[in-house]
Order: structure tokens, then sequence, then C-alpha cells
């Protein structure tokens, strides 16, 4: 099973960002919802979201914990917390280059 | 809202359908949030197989089950072996079940590591504990006279069950089980230790019994764990136990 993001299609980027989000510990949709929103400055819509929770929980990349109340708290897999590492890692390699060929300002 | 749920298979619905009405319970939708949401029914007609089972054809169980089994050939051999006698008395000789003891420890050292995979990653001193229980495992293998590898397996598979019953996760009877059938062998053994190896020999028929039970009873108990434990994926090291085994 790939731990790529990339091949989720127009769901990579909110899976990356839910990632992140779950990264700190267990959230239900909307605290979810409002802790991408917060981070990047874009709206999260409801059926990208559960899109999004859906593939990642078919991967493995989180796991969802029994429900409370009819909220769902997901949390990250030890698959999902390596697939996150290996993509923001390769985000700070990308920043990295891309600072060094744009030149220190100054 | 709840008429645009409808667009959702029944089964999407089913698996996501009140937590979708909880989250726009607490933030009514915009128009783009409903044109949002009919996208998101579109896309799972179009990918049923999202919310396939992942636990389908998951056969971890058959690990520490198989290994109970040969557990029990061990014992079988060994309780018919060749009575010996030394200056402290008679018993059996239990050469022969060697090869079934190492079999049934490997997979039940197997069986550990396919339970720390069912822990999540912040369960560290549960995680911790499997790994434990596995080295024990393994180096109980060699010889079942060596206790202390017993004790520690046993002391580190009680606390794996401890972590499994705290993430709510795993079947909480089974792991209360498992805990008591762990942890008393484990206290009788690391006591036993502190004794001479031929007073434990002459040790009380009806203990000796029922900690062996209590330690066979590990294996079947963390078989139905694996069973009734939905499948996580697969980490580097169990892939590695896949492989070899």
């Amino acid at each position: 099973m790939s731990d790529s993001l990339a091949d989720l299609g127009r769901f990579a980027e909110p899976s990356l960002h839910i990632l992140v989000a779950l990264s700190d510990g267990p959230k239900h949709g909307y605290a979810i919802m409002t802790e991408v929103e917060r981070d990047s400055g874009r709206p999260l819509g409801p059926g990208t979201l559960y899109a999004a929770l859906a593939r990642l929980e078919r991967r493995g990349l989180i796991e969802a914990l029994p429900p409370e109340d009819r909220r769902r708290p997901y949390r990250l897999t030890a698959q999902g917390a390596t697939a996150l590492r290996v993509q923001l890692e390769g985000l700070a390699g990308f920043v990295a280059s891309g600072l060094q060929r744009l030149g220190t300002p100054g | 809202m709840s008429r645009l749920l409808r667009l959702y298979p029944a089964s999407w619905r089913d698996r996501y359908g009140d937590e979708l009405l909880d989250l726009l319970a607490a933030r009514p939708p915009s128009v783009l949030d409903s044109i949002d949401i009919v996208r998101g029914a579109l896309d799972a007609r179009l990918h049923p197989q999202l919310l396939r089972e992942r636990g389908a054809g998951d056969r971890r169980f058959v690990a520490p089950l198989l290994g109970g089994v040969l557990l029990g050939v061990a014992w079988l051999i060994a309780l018919n072996g060749p009575v010996q006698s030394d200056e402290f008395g008679t018993y059996r000789d239990g050469a022969a079940a060697m090869p079934f003891w190492l079999a049934s420890m490997i997979l039940l050292a197997t069986g550990f590591l396919f339970a720390m995979d069912r822990l999540p990653v912040s369960a560290r001193v549960g995680r911790g504990a499997a790994v434990v229980a596995a080295l024990g495992a393994l180096t109980w293998s060699v010889g079942p006279w060596l206790m202390t590898a017993g004790a520690v397996m046993l002391a580190a598979t009680a606390v794996l069950a401890v972590a499994g019953i705290r993430q709510a996760a795993w079947p909480r009877l089974t792991s209360v089980a498992l805990v008591l059938v762990a942890a008393a062998p484990a206290g009788y053994l690391a006591w036993s230790l502190t004794r001479p190896w031929y007073v434990n020999r002459l040790a009380e028929p009806v203990i000796i019994a029922a900690t062996m039970l209590s330690v066979a009873a590990v294996w079947p108990l963390l078989a139905v764990i694996l069973a009734r434990t939905p499948r996580r994926p697969a980490t580097p090291t169990v892939a590695v136990v896949e492989a070899v085994a």
C-alpha cells in the first residue's frame, strides 16, 4: 500500500491538512474542519472532508475511535504518522531548494 | 439538509451520516458547502470500494492460535517423555518436545508484533511491551528452563493487554483475561526464581499445573484479540515478520 498522497487527486491537499490536524491528537470531523481552515486559510467543505477521511481510513493512515454521541474522533495511525513525516520532509526539501535558488535576500 | 445526505449511498450514510449531520448542526452549511456535499455524494457513488471492510481476509490471529496448538503438542510429548532419574528423584525427559515448543514461542512472538500493530502510535508503553514480550518469547523458545525470559514475557504481556484496554480498542473482557492469565504466572515464576531449581521441581503439582494452564491461555486469548480488533495497516515491522513467515 502506498504511503504517498499524490494519487489521491483533488483530495491530496485536504488529506495532508487532515493528517497535520490529527498529528497532535484525535479529533472529530468538526474540529478537523475548523483546524484545517485555520491552518490553510481556505474553506474545507463537508463533502470533501468526509471523502478525504474515507480515503485516509481506507489506506490505514487514520483510524476511527468509538463514537462519542454522534461525533466520532479520528486519530493518526503509525503508518499515517510515517506517511505524514515523509510528506512534510519532502515539502521541507522542496522549500529549502526553492529558497536556495531564489538566493538569500539582502 | 438531511435531504442532501440522501444523495449518498446507504452504506455511506450508515458509516458517516450521523457524523456529517452533527457537523452540519455545529456549522450550518453555506451554498458552497451544499455544492461540496453534492460532489461528495457523487464521489461516494463513484468509489463504493472506499467503504469495504479493511479487515476482510485478515488471518493474523492464526499465528498465536497455531502456536497454542503446537504448545499443546509440546506438552503432550513432554509429559509422556522417557522417565529419567537423578539424585533428586525421577522426571520426564521432554527433549523431543523442543521443536514444537520452539515453533509455538516463535508464533507467539509473531502474535505479539501483530498485537503491537493494533495499538496507536501514541501507546508507546504498550507497543514497547509488545516488543519486550516478543523478545521474551524468542528467548524462552531456546529453552523452557529460562524462567526469567518467561517471567519477562508474561509481565510484558500483561502490560500490553492493559494498554489495549486503556486505548478502548481491544475487546475488554478478553483483554482483562489476558492481563490475569499473564500476570499471575509472571508473579509465580518471578517468585520461584528466588528459590533453588531442585525445590521448584518438587513444588506443589497443583500450582505448577495451574501456572501451565494460565500460561497456555495466553495463546488463544491473543488470537481472540487479533481476530476481534480491526486490522491495522502493515507497518515496516509487521511487513518484515510477514515476509519471513
